[in-house]
């Protein structure tokens, strides 16, 4: 116990010493992704299929945006660093203030971009398999089937088919056989 | 100009401040998904219409929900969560609670900070430490708001705004005129070819 309230700690005071902006946005975008598509999933005014469907778009949005953020906010970060990297001080608030600015262009643009390219995959992917599903559920098969031809021969039905009749007060007249 | 901008540490203790960072982000959120839908080519205007109306208006209710009710209500309640986790910390004895704890580190520049936290400390009757033990203390209560900030957004925008975006949501696209577009066409059947 004392081992993890030390490590909870130390979290805390690096978040306090440098509360990077990407931490925030990445925990979020963690969360989304476990819990939108739950959320989507447990929607019941939503046909099942639907359900999946706007679960697995709002996953891949999430598998998206976690590494975007970082590459945006990290990379934005290192231009920042050698932009002032003879003065320390201004070197760590441009360092901060890139990576911001990194991380609101991947929720202004870059997300959205890459969201748009690979939705729209994913969407292709969907229809295609979607496509064959309801075309194997639409098959016409019993209307537009071609009537069967039974050859039926004199001596099969026509001749003896009233042997085969249930015995029955009215139909018993009609059996051959010993009549009184 | 830009140097500036990127030299500011205003804008820097902004980005220092998860409340500012998330709010900010989900702002841009409600520009950016909406305007890269309107902008999709393969979508008819209807479907386009109704899509990024339906995104801007969740994104707004992730703004209000969390930026709004469920992060101040987080932020205030972090020292005393926190004194469950830590008892014997002298910051969080030195501070009420976070509000406090804010009040004082608006209130110092960088370097005051320390020398006024020792005063602090004097005046409560708490253990004196060396400085950079102190600037820790600081960090350290700077961390615990920042990271109930995290856990509040965690909450409010993935959990509370998709259940709550749900009731609110349709009936607005509703009253705007925006009814979801039907997609699924009755498809003839697929005809058997019989011929062949």
């Amino acid at each position: 116990m004392n081992k993890i309230s030390e490590l909870g700690k130390k979290v805390l005071i690096s978040v306090g010493r440098n509360n990077k902006p990407t931490y925030a946005v990445m925990a979020v975008a963690v969360a989304n992704g476990i819990f939108k598509p739950i959320s989507s999933l447990t929607d019941k005014k939503e046909k099942p299929e639907a359900r999946k469907y706007a679960a697995l778009r709002e996953f891949a949005t999430e598998v998206v945006a976690v590494p975007t953020y970082w590459l945006c906010g990290v990379g934005a970060a290192k231009i920042g660093e050698k932009m002032f990297s003879k003065d320390p001080v201004k070197k760590n608030i441009t360092k901060t203030n890139m990576m911001f600015l990194g991380v609101c262009t991947a929720a202004l643009l870059v997300i959205p971009a890459v969201c748009s390219v690979v939705l729209a995959g994913l969407d292709k992917i969907v229809k295609k398999d979607n496509k064959i599903s309801q075309d194997l559920n639409k098959l016409d098969i019993m209307s537009k089937s071609p009537q069967a031809e039974v050859y039926q021969t004199p001596s099969s039905r026509t001749e003896f088919g009233h042997l085969l009749q249930k015995p029955s007060i009215t139909t018993f007249a009609n059996r051959g056989g010993l009549k009184i | 100009m830009i140097g500036k901008i990127l030299t500011s540490p205003t804008i820097y203790n902004i980005t220092q401040t998860t409340q500012a960072q998330v709010g900010i982000e989900t702002g841009l959120k409600a520009v950016g998904r909406p305007g890269f839908i309107l902008l999709d080519g393969n979508i008819d205007s209807n479907t386009k219409k109704y899509s990024a109306t339906k995104e801007f208006l969740y994104q707004l209710t992730c703004l209000v929900a969390s930026i709004a009710v469920i992060v101040p209500v987080f932020k205030k309640n972090s020292f005393a969560i926190a004194k469950k986790l830590f008892k014997d910390e002298q910051i969080l004895k030195a501070f009420k609670n976070s509000d406090e704890f804010n009040a004082f580190y608006k209130a110092n520049s960088k370097d005051n900070r320390v020398p006024k936290l020792r005063e602090i400390y004097v005046n409560k009757g708490l253990n004196v430490f060396s400085d950079e033990e102190l600037q820790e203390h600081i960090h350290l209560a700077k961390g615990i708001i920042e990271t109930t900030s995290i856990a509040g957004s965690i909450l409010g925008l993935s959990i509370v705004a998709p259940m709550l975006s749900r009731p609110l949501i349709r009936p607005a696209l509703k009253k705007l005129g925006l009814d979801k577009p039907q997609t699924d066409k009755k498809d003839e059947p697929a005809k058997l070819n019989v011929e062949a």
